[in-house]
């Protein structure tokens, strides 16, 4: 019972970190605006935190450059289970327009497994809180795996 | 600090402005917003235009030849790749490629991402073949018209001026050289 | 036996652990829906506090190689029971504490200085530099509240002791709930208003709430003190704060607004939470809604002018006999 408890908080209070791996800025902003008063990811239960030992939800925006691929390995690592990463835009699933570039090492599956994607350059925050939403409820299910 | 602790205590009894979203339908977007791409094969034509002008090159094309000469082409947008600058759409001579306001881009396998069209192009009809005959024919009807034309051109030769008559142009061009130069001048000063 | 059974009542229900714990869910809880609808948001659902302490009790807890495994273990647990602890010297009951003592104001001092240390404790045995930040942060808080947070108990017992009949019954908080019943609350003594007010200055503070959260600063210093926590000692850490939301407002509530009894518990117990209530609003939702977060160095030079100033101002007119 006590665990079921906790599996239903997990999709309520799934707490999130955002790893920039060399991103323009654009969804770094449309993140950020997903917490304003207009989308108000809180009433769901979403808190940006600071540290990655605290997060659930790892968000990845950015082409991995050859500079951030280094400390996105230890970041994620760094994340305890369950953990549900999302990719943001197009860039960390293809590397968009700097595919190819001799500065990018991508895409980010080589790096970790990505449970949910969000297309766009950028996405609107309806998408992203949609993603959010669906990385929840994966989280949930992540964690009813483990004590089985 | 005033105005914002007024600000606070009145917007306590206010209504919050939060969109309903994940409960309910997405809000419309924005017009001419650039969401998922739409791909018409039908329209298309295979020109290659919106590969070229793609600056992370989404687009895949496969084209299969099949049996009667036909080619069976296969155009995929990757949708995790592209940036929607809407380069495809404008230059698609055919408009087989339109953006939608579709921004619900969400997925969790890479297929979701992925816009295909497929059809078939018909290849050219096959040339007529004609009989030696008729190649000879054809040749010396072509050298009958060749030999007429070349006729037809020397009856016409190209008229000669008189010495005179260059002369007086010679002197008119100057004469306008002149007064051009003396208005020039008047102008400065 | 009965006795027995009557501090196990005490300590696990009714002043003890659970009522705790479900005020403190229930004011973090309404703390950050006031907070939300102060910025025209929907806000999240009352017992989010309760969903994240259970989701963190469901998480992995990574401990840094560098760390001390018993410390990391120990510290959250230890500053959590000294918590639960001073509301055993609260008189709630009947006007009456569970446990009380000729000085029990100096032991809740103490324990509430030792909820902090223990933060800082287990921060430093992480070995993470952020939280060496944080808890360096944390020390310069805590010396900032804590002078007034003196100088307001000294001024409250100061008044207690001039109309009250002897020198034993100084700091005792059943000697300021007695009197209270007697004489009516002390807010009413208009000497006290200044210490009153600094005392609603040290609430946020003590308690770490937003404008004065130097400490856990999540975007300077990675959430400070609590950088390398994960697993259930974060959920100690997390109900920690909420439950020192409630202490701090109810030590309130006995130190100036006391002796409004009914006689029922249960009367007096609704009244009590009231009072905390509207003291969360006041002192920690509208400066959260209101201020960005001030700098170290301002929560200190903010304390010892503003705030020790109003105290001692009340600690000299009672002197004086006003």
């Amino acid at each position: 019972m006590f665990d079921k408890l906790i599996d239903n908080s997990m999709a309520k209070s799934p707490w999130i970190f955002h790893i920039n791996a060399g991103s323009c800025n654009g969804c770094d902003i449309e993140l950020v605006s997903v917490l304003t008063p207009r989308y108000d990811a809180e009433r769901l239960g979403f808190r940006l935190t600071g540290t990655p030992r605290q997060a659930d939800i790892v968000v990845v925006s950015g082409p991995i450059t050859l500079q951030a691929r280094d400390r996105l390995v230890r970041t994620l690592a760094q994340v305890p289970e369950p953990r549900v990463v999302v990719s943001l835009g197009s860039c960390p699933r293809s590397g968009n327009v700097f595919k190819g570039s001799y500065a990018i090492d991508g895409p980010l599956d080589k790096y970790t497994h990505v449970d949910v994607s969000v297309g766009g350059c950028t996405p609107k925050p309806e998408a992203i809180v949609a993603a959010l939403a669906q990385a929840a409820e994966i989280l949930r299910e992540k964690r009813k795996e483990m004590h089985k | 600090m005033l105005p914002y602790l007024t600000k606070a205590l009145t917007n306590l009894v206010k209504k919050p402005v939060t969109e309903k979203f994940p409960a309910g339908d997405p809000p419309k977007a924005a017009e001419g917003y650039r969401g998922r791409i739409q791909y018409d094969p039908e329209k298309c034509i295979n020109c290659g235009m919106c590969m070229r002008v793609c600056a992370p090159q989404c687009m895949h094309r496969d084209i299969e030849k099949l049996e009667n000469g036909d080619q069976k082409i296969t155009f995929t947008f990757d949708l995790t790749s592209c940036t929607f600058c809407s380069m495809c759409a404008d230059f698609c001579a055919r408009h087989a490629i339109t953006l939608s306001d579709d921004y619900m881009i969400v997925g969790t396998q890479p297929e979701d991402f992925l816009v295909t069209g497929t059809f078939v192009k018909k290849a050219p009809p096959p040339k007529p073949k004609f009989t030696p005959e008729q190649i000879a024919a054809m040749k010396a009807k072509a050298e009958a018209a060749k030999a007429a034309k070349a006729a037809a051109g020397g009856a016409a030769p190209k008229p000669k001026l008189t010495p005179e008559e260059i002369a007086e142009r010679k002197a008119k061009a100057e004469a306008a050289k002149a007064a051009k130069a003396a208005a020039a001048q008047q102008g400065e000063a | 036996m009965t006795d027995l059974l009557f501090n196990l009542i005490y300590v696990l229900l009714f002043p003890g652990l659970l009522f705790c714990v479900v005020m403190g869910v229930l004011l973090a809880g309404l703390d950050r829906i006031w907070v939300a609808r102060m910025q025209r948001r929907v806000g999240p659902p009352l017992l989010q506090g309760w969903y994240d302490f259970l989701k963190c009790c469901g998480k992995e807890t990574i401990i840094p190689r560098h760390g001390k495994k018993a410390i990391y273990y120990g510290a959250p647990l230890l500053g959590f029971v000294a918590l639960i602890t001073i509301s055993l010297f609260l008189p709630v009951v009947n006007g009456q504490a569970a446990f009380s003592g000729t000085a029990d104001l100096v032991v809740i001092l103490y324990l509430l200085t030792l909820v902090s240390v223990c933060m800082i404790v287990g921060a430093s045995a992480t070995g993470s530099p952020f939280a060496g930040v944080g808890l360096s942060r944390e020390m310069v808080a805590m010396i900032s509240y804590e002078l007034p947070f003196v100088l307001v108990i000294l001024t409250v017992s100061k008044a207690v002791l001039a109309a009250g009949d002897g020198a034993s019954y100084t700091f005792s908080l059943q000697a300021i709930a007695d009197y209270q019943a007697a004489n009516g609350p002390l807010i009413t003594h208009w000497a006290l208003i200044p210490a009153a007010i600094a005392m609603l200055f040290v609430i946020p503070c003590e308690v770490g709430m937003h404008p004065f959260d130097v400490s856990e600063a999540e975007t300077e210093i990675c959430e400070g003190t609590l950088a390398e926590y994960s697993g259930p000692p974060l959920a100690l850490y997390r109900l920690t704060h909420m439950v020192k939301m409630f202490i701090m407002t109810a030590l309130f509530c006995v130190l100036f607004l006391g002796g409004i009894s009914t006689g029922f518990v249960v009367l007096d117990t609704l009244i009590l939470i009231v009072f905390c209530l509207v003291l969360t609003f006041l002192t920690m939702s509208l400066p959260h809604a209101v201020c960005a977060r001030f700098k170290t160095e301002q929560v200190f030079q903010f304390y010892w002018t503003v705030v020790a100033g109003l105290a001692a101002v009340s600690l000299i007119l009672v002197w004086l006999g006003f």
